[in-house]
């Protein structure tokens, strides 16, 4: 409870920052992106759910049985 | 994302005018490959002479800001080819009392995938790839304590004896006690049995589509997966709403996925109790088919395998936020829900059932046990949970970036899952980037998970046979020995060195180290350690990301501007052999000193129709003639062979091009009984059921390096000689789990085993619209017999090919092809070792199929080839071509006996840079 009332909080105080578009070249560098390394994720993530139970955030991607 | 916005552009509108000419030189290549031969004396880039056509074009681009400035044109953005291995080890074996047992081959998975992304216009992607892979090796099927479990020989199985009740349990605690002899011992360790399956590849395409708005994107993605025992289909809709000066990012998807699962459980096990899916009302079924194989040791067409069969469905709804919080940070994060329903257990696993019945005369000292083995139950829905965030921090002073994920799931089975991982990617100057990354991973138990069940209760008796189940009187409602239900954590290192070439070239090697165990998990309990395993996963990629834009200029080639009226033919020298046919290797050489080129080469062929003896059809009996007196079953009557290859050629002078070739291959064969056949066991092995339906094999091939050299450039012509090394890294230990673990034949191996020469001799011409080319060439069996006993025959080819282009950027190609390929020397070694009157050793291998004698390889072919290539679109200057090639036999002349050629197929994408 107390880690969502903070999490809430973040957003919040991000509503007020203010980052114009030119001061965001940081953000913008390859290494930077929300997923930097996709061919990575792709492969790992079918070894994740052929070993595991839970394949967390990555459902009803259509991929092979892993039946293994 | 809104952090991308920041990224450069859109090339700017001014450049229309620039662009203008190219886009009416390419609407009449379109014009003119569609109005055919009565448009050839016309050049390519001459001025539109359809009048109507000119004056729409011209009114379409005089209409200002009516288009994006490169609305019109199909561009490629990026390639990528990507090689994957995973090996798993570090599991534990378990040899029997006696050490008698052997440990299988750990499981191994290779993976190819290689995917292209175009630009359709400035606001439209499209996605495409493709995806195989290929996994082997050993998996563990039941789990069970020692005390129950019986070794005869080499095979060790679950004492399920349906007449009496085998097991023996402690009175009071239940503990297991050994199966047979006084005294009591108890046996509780706990122990994983192995089974070896054959090797099943998978392929995988998908597509997708995406436009993007200033504010807002929308995707549409669709994929297919097949593989031999499953098939999916996939659709997906997902956006995204920029808002808040783009601080701001709403995300949101929707994927809905239906699979079909068909097993294939092989001939049906006395071991094991069938009855809970042998004809249910509904959900999954165990069905019989029949198929080639043996029964009592006797070929027949009527061979009983199983096939597990059912649907599932997926449905997965995400919705997510991501949030610029200062000029170094974003945080995303995303809540989905997955329900999925239908066949959800695993068809391969088995569990092991035991009832402790309490009735047993106190006297014996023990409770009599029946022990049952059979097919997992799970709920046929399961929900699912999962929050995650995620965290980008750019450290400045290091000019790094932090990413952190952590994810919750939670789901009605009782899995409650979390997941956190860090990676920081370290630029290090030159086009390095290195990036540790760590994972851990901890789950609970499903609630219907145990490594084996034991109830203190008589088992429900079957009414109509007794000695089996009553699945409707079962004390519980599901259970599984799935050991990826269990409790465990699983902790993993990785390292991601990427190097980025010139500006469009980046080179990506991945290596994780996994680690699965029961001790890991968050808070203990965990299952036990005979569930551990480990894991290396290690990937290769290229990724190419083409800056195409109007004034990028790759590679520093020459701007092959449409206006200066040249002829696709007016810069030979560069391009000669680019455009040669899709099936033909090493036809192309580069002849400016740092170059570069990649290639991804595919090959199809297939054989079937009518068997051959030399170039006729033949009877059976000559068939089964050819394999002796130890005679042969069944003989092939299908086969496939799939090979995807990455060529990368490099340039260090303009005379000497240096190459590396690795690739991947499936095979795939299907056979049938053979008129009179008749099945000879080796030693020990006298499988009386067998299943001879088909074999699968995949992986790693061969790779071969080398080198071009030229010979003679003129303007229009030019001769290479070409100087290749096949290495043996192809497996030649692929095996048949269901035929006593002999080797697969011949043609069915990864690769040669042995290292092979491999000279090419390379001729190329060109005329105005015409190019054409012959090359001559061999491979050479270095040494032999390899490590299974035999030597692949030599081959000598001849090939030439004809191109005509009928535009710019389209051509079509013919081509002749005749080989000649020597037959197999030596003799494929059995598992068993037999010793003659005279003491002497040798390994008779027993004979599935004709295709395992050696005299039924080789011969000489003549092929015709069809093909077409096309200039990839945006890289036309580059001299990128995609070329398809059919190959239709119409001479065959086979050694021994042999399943008719049907025809290949080839297609491959040429990248200079």
């Amino acid at each position: 409870m107390r880690k969502s009332t903070a999490i809430a909080l973040l957003f919040v105080v991000a509503g007020c920052a203010e980052v114009p578009a030119w001061d965001r070249g940081n953000l913008a560098q390859p290494h930077m992106a929300p997923d930097p390394f996709p061919a990575q994720r792709a492969l790992l993530e079918h070894v994740y759910s052929s070993r595991e139970g839970s394949t967390a955030g990555a459902a009803g991607q259509g991929g092979g049985c892993g039946c293994y | 994302m809104a952090a991308t916005d920041a990224k450069p552009h859109r090339p700017p509108r001014c450049f229309a005018r620039r662009r203008l000419p190219q886009l009416i030189r390419r609407a009449l290549g379109a014009h003119l490959i569609a109005g055919g031969r009565a448009k050839r004396s016309v050049p390519a880039q001459s001025a539109p002479n359809s009048a109507p056509l000119r004056a729409l074009m011209v009114a379409a681009l005089a209409l200002k800001g009516m288009a994006p400035a490169s609305a019109q044109t199909v561009e490629v953005e990026s390639a990528a080819v990507q090689f994957g291995g995973y090996r798993e080890g570090g599991t534990q074996f378990w040899a029997g009392p006696n050490g008698t047992l052997q440990q299988p081959s750990p499981l191994r998975v290779d993976t190819f995938r290689a995917g292209a992304t175009f630009r359709m216009n400035d606001r439209l992607r499209l996605g495409l790839e493709f995806l195989q892979d290929t996994w082997s090796g050993a998996t563990p099927y039941i789990t069970a304590p020692e005390g129950f479990i019986q070794v005869t020989g080499a095979s060790a199985y679950v004492a399920t004896d349906k007449a009496a009740a085998a097991g023996r349990v402690d009175r009071v605690t239940l503990v297991p006690f050994n199966l047979q002899g006084r005294p009591l011992v108890p046996q509780p360790q706990i122990i994983n049995l192995w089974t070896s399956a054959s090797a099943e590849t998978r392929n995988q395409f998908r597509a997708s589509l995406n436009y993007e708005w200033n504010d807002a994107a929308l995707g549409v993605s669709g994929g297919i997966s097949d593989e031999p025992d499953f098939r999916s289909g996939t659709i997906g809709l997902n956006g995204r709403w920029d808002f808040n000066q783009k601080l701001t990012s709403l995300s949101g998807s929707v994927g809905y996925t239906k699979a079909r699962v068909d097993a294939n459980l092989g001939v049906p096990s006395p071991y094991v109790d069938y009855g809970l899916y042998v004809n249910p009302p509904s959900g999954p079924r165990i069905v019989s088919v029949s198929g080639p194989g043996l029964v009592l040791g006797v070929p027949s067409s009527q061979t009983q395998t199983l096939r597990f069969q059912g649907d599932r469905e997926d449905v997965a709804v995400n919705a997510g936020i991501t949030q610029i919080l200062t000029r170094n940070t974003t945080v995303s994060t995303g809540l989905t829900y997955s329900r999925s329903s239908g066949f959800l257990e695993n068809p391969y696993k088995l569990v092991l059932l035991g009832f402790a019945n309490p009735a047993t005369p106190p006297v014996l000292g023990y409770f009599a046990t029946n022990l049952f083995a059979v097919q997992e139950k799970r709920p046929d829905v399961r929900n699912q949970w999962t929050w995650n965030i995620h965290l980008a921090q750019y450290v400045p002073p290091a000019n790094a970036a932090l990413h952190l994920d952590y994810a919750y799931s939670s789901d009605d089975w009782g899995i409650r899952a979390q997941t956190l991982a860090a990676k920081w990617a370290q630029p290090l100057g030159d086009g390095w980037t290195i990036t540790p990354t760590a994972r851990y991973y901890t789950q609970s138990a499903a609630n219907f998970f145990q490594p084996y069940f034991l109830f203190r209760q008589a088992y429900p008796r079957n009414p109509s046979n007794a000695g089996l189940l009553d699945f409707s009187r079962m004390p519980i409602p599901y259970w599984s020995s799935d050991q990826r239900l269990a409790g465990f954590g699983a902790l993993s290192f990785g390292l991601i060195i990427t190097k980025q070439f010139a500006k469009d070239v980046r080179l990506e090697i991945g290596y994780e180290n996994y680690r699965r165990s029961g001790d890991l998990k968050l808070g203990g309990g965990g299952v036990g350690s005979y569930a551990d395993l480990s894991a290396n996963v290690l990937n290769v990629g290229l990724v190419f990301e083409f800056q195409n834009g109007p004034s990028g200029d790759s590679g520093g080639h020459d701007h092959h501007h449409p206006d200066d009226g040249d002829e696709p033919q007016s810069r030979p020298a560069r391009h000669l052999g680019a455009d040669a046919p899709a099936g033909v290797m090493n036809a192309h050489m580069m002849d400016v000193a740092g170059g570069f080129m990649a290639a991804y080469n595919a090959m199809y062929s297939r054989q079937s129709g009518s068997t051959l003896g030399g170039s006729v059809p033949a009877t059976d009996a000559a068939i089964l003639a050819s394999c002796g007196v130890q005679g042969c079953p069944t003989t092939p009557s299908k086969m496939t062979m799939q090979m995807h290859m990455l060529e990368l050629m490099y340039a260090p002078t303009s005379w000497l091009n240096l190459m590396l070739m690795p690739q991947m291959v499936a095979m795939s064969m299907s056979n049938r009984i053979l008129d009179g056949g008749f099945y000879t066991p080796v030693g020990g092995h006298s499988h009386a059921e067998m299943d001879l339906s088909g074999h699968h094999s995949g992986g790693f091939g061969d790779t071969t390096a080398g080198a071009l050299l030229q010979l003679y450039r003129s303007a229009r012509s030019e001769v290479h000689l070409g100087l290749g090394l096949s290495i043996p890294t192809g497996s030649i230990n692929e095996r048949m789990p269901s035929h006593g673990n002999e080797l697969l034949d011949y043609g069915m191996q990864l690769g040669s085993g042995t290292w092979d020469f491999i000279p090419t001799l390379t001729y190329n011409g060109s005329a105005r619209r015409w190019t054409w080319g012959a090359q001559v060439g061999m491979v050479k069996r270095l040494g032999g017999p390899n490590n299974d006993g035999y030597t692949l025959g030599d081959l000598y080819q001849g090939t030439a090919w004809v191109n005509y282009h009928l535009a710019d950027t389209f051509a079509v190609s013919l081509r002749g092809l005749a080989w000649d390929q020597g037959a197999i020397s030596g003799q494929l070694k059995g598992t068993t070792a037999v010793v003659d009157a005279s003491g002497t050793v040798s390994y008779p291998r027993p004979l599935d199929s004709s295709a395992g004698v050696a005299g039924n390889y080789g011969g000489r072919f003549v092929d015709l080839g069809f093909g077409f290539s096309f200039a990839v679109p945006g890289r036309e200057r580059q001299g990128d071509r995609i070329a398809f090639e059919w190959l239709q036999p119409v001479k065959q002349n086979v050694n021994g006996y042999q399943l008719e050629r049907t025809g290949s197929a080839a297609l491959s994408w040429r990248m200079m840079f």
